[in-house]
């Protein structure tokens, strides 16, 4: 199949698609969806050649029919399904997506639909919900990228939040999107659209599944508008399958005083692309990325991120560290403009890796195109195997190769996690890593966990 | 039977002959000091007892208790008992003194067929130990040897000498980098762990640890070769009149 045949398969289920929408076809959404179809038929399925997906090859798009399924999706599926992908003593608003439609049945919102709006896309469009409107594909930029395009032209559901001004929003919401593919191939676009209004803080979780052995193919695209002063925690965990393929990108624009924190935490999948975006609209508004991601089998991962300082008196802080194994491999790529008049800019970046195996790989690149001269930005990339010294030293007080590498990992990864502030999220993610490095064994299985609670009290 | 027998061990580096036929036995209840100038070979000695990777063994043998040494890992010899407070320990920021020492205690259980050891009694141990060594409880919550002054990393291979209670505890050069008062502490230390039952050899350039260490023999490695053998005197002796003299014995 070649780029031509792909994207005729996507205009029939385009207009398949189109068929089914009834009342909405002549909203305004629906003319910018038309409008990303148009624009998706003219743009070519990125290649190696194009600079930002050099490393990143897309080919396994021709190699599976991905069709969009979207009839009563969730039909075969009930809360036992879903409890594994959930998050252990996590009081949260759970919003769940199978196939891409939202799926009421297994949902719980915890808020009523008032002040405080957190609801399906596809149930705020139906109600014309104001905002939703005025910001849908105002700031994910789909004229120029072949998925953002696709998913906005196939947007129909994902999540739609929309917080008024001066609300901490204490449980988290939890976005978990599921791909059945027990019936054949799935493809989904979700889209979610988060409003936060001033002073407010939410917490998000983000996180996908698949479901049956057929592969599944997620193309989400999240915008997030966030006011005056607010504060948004935005967590991003990938432990999928090996059938799985996904394109997420995420847009944040931020205004005066507001502050970004996000961890993507990555821990499998076969095909994973991470674009976050953050541009800076006011001054004195700061974003924090943090990631981790340790991959095996022959996993990969992109980690794309773009920072915009547009405007004076902005910090942005990136944090990724990597562990790869057997054959998996990764790419970092941070590109950071700081435009002309942006001075008093604070922009760092830093990319750790660890290689376990000559099988695995790390592409690692900083982009900084600076333009304004008063500004502190810095940048680093490392890339290395264990420290022979530390092994031997923990080998030469009677620790096995096995559990010293445990335990330089475990704390290579600490580092990163800790940064997480549910600590619900925190503990789960701790739990995934300790279950992948130890060995199942009474005398070490409190020691991993143990490792986490020293490191924090050593940084406190 | 010897607790350490080594019999004309040679051993390479890069190539190079370090250890030109090394000859040494130390027994249950001794301490040994091993002197010499820089680059006679003393610390390649403490890594190839040790097991540490990059070194050629290109000939003769060294058993301990018994067993052969070279059909050991680095991680069984310790677990038999072999200990080797290192002359630059190293730091392993994210994992806890506390930690490191349950899983090395417990890999060294492990391998002698016992329990994994009960939380309070790890507790009281680390209480008891630490005293031993005169370092703050609050270190053992920290990152190993994170940011640690010098004498604070050597204490604390004391510590976990203290800790893993070995047979054999080598110390190489534990001396260097430290004041009179944490000398003291650490050579303190040592003497309380000496027992009949297990033995050390002590690698030091200088004399001074050995006013408070007592050797009962005192070696002096030169060039790969232990050129001579005395008791504690010798060590006084090359205090006054410094390696030349050794070194024309050697030429000669």
């Amino acid at each position: 199949m070649d780029s031509r045949e792909i994207k005729n398969i996507l205009a029939e289920e385009f207009f398949k698609f189109q068929s089914k929408l009834n009342g909405q076809k002549a909203g305004q959404i629906n003319s910018i969806r038309q409008d990303a179809f148009n624009t998706m038929k003219n743009l070519e399925l990125p290649t190696r050649k194009n600079e930002s997906w050099r490393f990143t090859n897309v080919s396994w798009l021709n190699d599976h029919d991905f069709l969009v399924r979207n009839g009563n999706p969730d039909i075969n599926l009930n809360d036992a399904d879903i409890e594994p992908f959930t998050i252990k003593d996590l009081n949260e608003n759970l919003l769940v997506f199978v196939n891409g439609v939202y799926s009421e049945k297994l949902s719980r919102i915890k808020y009523p639909r008032d002040e405080i709006i957190i609801e399906s896309f596809s149930d705020a469009e139906k109600r014309k919900a104001p905002n939703l409107i005025k910001y849908f594909a105002t700031s994910a930029d789909y004229k120029n990228d072949f998925f953002t395009a696709m998913n906005t032209a196939f947007a129909k559901d994902g999540v739609y939040v929309n917080v008024p001004g001066g609300v901490f929003i204490n449980e988290p919401i939890h976005v978990m999107f599921i791909s059945d593919t027990r019936r054949g191939p799935v493809l989904s676009n979700p889209r979610n659209l988060f409003l936060v209004g001033q002073c407010s803080q939410i917490n998000v979780v983000e996180t996908y599944h698949t479901i049956g052995n057929n592969p599944a193919f997620t193309n989400m695209v999240t915008e997030i508008f966030m006011n005056f002063a607010t504060h948004f925690e935005f967590n991003k965990i990938q432990n999928d399958k090996g059938n799985s393929y996904y394109i997420g990108t995420t847009q944040v624009e931020q205004a005066k005083n507001s502050v970004f924190n996000a961890s993507t935490v990555t821990m499998s999948g076969r095909f994973i692309r991470n674009n976050m975006n953050t541009i800076f609209r006011e001054e004195h508004a700061e974003t924090n990325y943090n990631g981790f991601y340790f991959m095996k089998n022959s996993d990969f991962v992109d980690n794309h991120t773009m920072i915009d300082h547009a405007v004076p008196n902005c910090n942005s802080n990136e944090f990724y560290k990597g562990i790869l194994d057997e054959s998996a491999k990764a790419v970092f790529n941070g590109k950071v403009i700081v435009r002309p008049n942006a001075q008093k800019t604070n922009a760092y970046q830093q990319n750790k890796n660890i290689l376990l195996t000559d099988d695995a790989k790390i592409n690692t690149k900083p982009e900084l195109e600076i333009y304004a001269d008063d500004v502190k930005c810095s940048h680093g990339a490392t890339t290395g195997y264990l420290d022979k010294e530390a092994m031997f030293y923990l080998r030469s007080r009677g620790i096995s190769e096995e559990m010293a590498k445990s335990l330089l990992l475990n704390s290579f990864a600490s580092e990163v996690i800790e940064k997480i502030r549910i600590a619900e999220l925190r503990d789960d993610i701790k739990r995934q890593v300790a279950d992948r490095l130890t060995v199942d064994d009474i005398y070490f299985c409190d020691v991993l966990s143990d490792v986490f609670k020293a490191a924090k009290s050593f940084n406190v | 039977m010897a607790l350490l027998k080594i019999e004309n061990l040679s051993a390479n580096v890069n190539g190079n002959k370090i250890l030109k036929g090394i000859n040494l036995e130390v027994n249950a209840g001794e301490i040994h000091a091993i002197m010499g100038p820089n680059g006679s070979g003393k610390s390649t000695l403490a890594n190839v007892l040790t097991g540490k990777d990059g070194y050629e063994i290109t000939g003769g043998t060294i058993e301990f208790m018994g067993k052969n040494l070279f059909d050991m890992s680095a991680e069984e010899r310790a677990r038999e008992g072999i200990f080797l407070a290192f002359q630059y320990p190293v730091e392993i920021p994210g994992v806890s003194n506390a930690n490191f020492m349950k899983t090395a205690i417990n890999e060294k259980r492990k391998h002698k067929g016992l329990p994994p050891i009960d939380a309070m009694e790890f507790l009281q141990l680390m209480t008891e130990k630490s005293k031993l060594v005169e370092i703050d409880r609050k270190f053992l919550n920290r990152s190993v040897n994170e940011g640690f002054s010098g004498g604070e990393k050597k204490r604390n291979e004391i510590f976990q000498m203290a800790m893993l209670e070995p047979t054999l505890a080598i110390l190489d050069e534990t001396d260097s980098g430290l004041d009179i008062d944490a000398l003291k502490i650490v050579a303190n230390g040592v003497n309380k762990l000496s027992k009949a039952s297990n033995a050390f050899v002590v690698i030091t350039h200088y004399q001074r640890l050995l006013d408070y260490i007592i050797p009962d023999f005192v070696h002096v490695l030169y060039n790969g070769r232990i050129v001579k053998t005395g008791n504690k005197n010798l060590a006084l002796e090359l205090e006054e009149k410094g390696y030349d003299e050794i070194k024309q014995i050697a030429k000669q």
